[in-house]
């Protein structure tokens, strides 16, 4: 199956519903042992970190809206703005677009909540140690 | 000592405290599989077991590492309540689903149902442990 047809499988509603549920369960289960099969067997079986997926063209319009609002704030700060401080706004636009992105996909479905927690705290990692070389 | 045996020990070795709640399914599907039902749906065994399902869940992910049942995920027509396939894999629940009691293709997902069995393995459960000591 490739990854396009991948992407755009979408499974019933009930059945997320279903994985969820299960994962709450797990989350209150006392016993260390027994909560952490019980995580995995929820993810394995039901990927229910995962909520159902919207149809692909409509996220994929929500990411190019974005990027259309990303370039529109680069060109008007370049036009408007002294270089620096409209470096400044287009990384700042650009950060902030890639956590609506990050969002978007999460939202709907297409990403997992671990990865999409993982993508957003590498970018501010990265942009952390950016500021700390710009400083020293 | 029988295939299914040495399984299922090797499952206690690995999860020792798990052991009555272990041994409590492995009967629970010894005693379906003898009266003919081979698919063992966690909700039912949840019940019956009074444990909950999100466990039985996570120890019958421990049978399938050993074989001893495989996931099966059934779907149904979410009209007429009737199975319509079954698949071994989430992967292979096909995006068009034909019902022949509807006598159409259903193309949204939420036109049907998926429910997750686990199929006890042919010829390993006929010897169950149905009086695993629960020590």
């Amino acid at each position: 199956m490739s990854l396009f047809r991948r992407l755009r499988k979408r499974l019933p509603k009930s059945f997320y519903d279903k994985g969820n549920e299960i994962l709450n369960h797990a989350e209150d289960i006392k016993d260390p042992e027994t909560k952490t099969l019980a995580l995995e067997a929820a993810r394995k079986y039901y990927e229910a970190d995962v909520s159902p997926k919207e149809p692909f063209a409509q996220t994929l319009l929500i990411v190019l809206v974005s990027y259309v609002v990303v370039f529109a704030t680069a060109a008007l700060a370049f036009s408007q703005l002294a270089f620096l401080t409209a470096v400044g706004v287009v990384i700042g636009s650009f950060v902030v677009l890639s956590f609506l992105v990050g969002a978007a996909m999460r939202a709907s479905g297409y990403i997992s909540e671990s990865s999409f927690m993982g993508i957003f705290t590498a970018g501010l990692r990265a942009l952390l140690l950016m500021r700390k070389q710009s400083k020293g | 000592m029988s295939t299914q045996s040495s399984k299922f020990e090797s499952i206690l070795a690995k999860h020792p405290k798990l052991r009555a709640n272990l041994a409590a399914l492995a009967s629970y599907i010894g005693r379906q599989v003898e009266a003919g039902r081979t698919d063992i749906v966690p909700a039912l065994a949840a019940a019956g077991l009074k444990i909950s399902e999100s466990e039985i869940l996570g120890l019958l992910m421990l049978f399938e590492k050993q074989g001893l049942v495989k996931p099966i995920y059934q779907i149904y027509c979410a009209e007429k309540k009737t199975l319509l396939a079954e698949v071994d894999s989430k992967d292979d629940i096909s995006e068009v689903v034909y019902c022949k009691y509807c006598d159409k293709e259903h193309r949204d997902p939420d036109e049907f149902e998926v429910e997750l069995v686990f199929r006890a393995v042919n010829g390993v459960w006929e010897a169950a442990p149905q009086n695993v000591a629960v020590s």
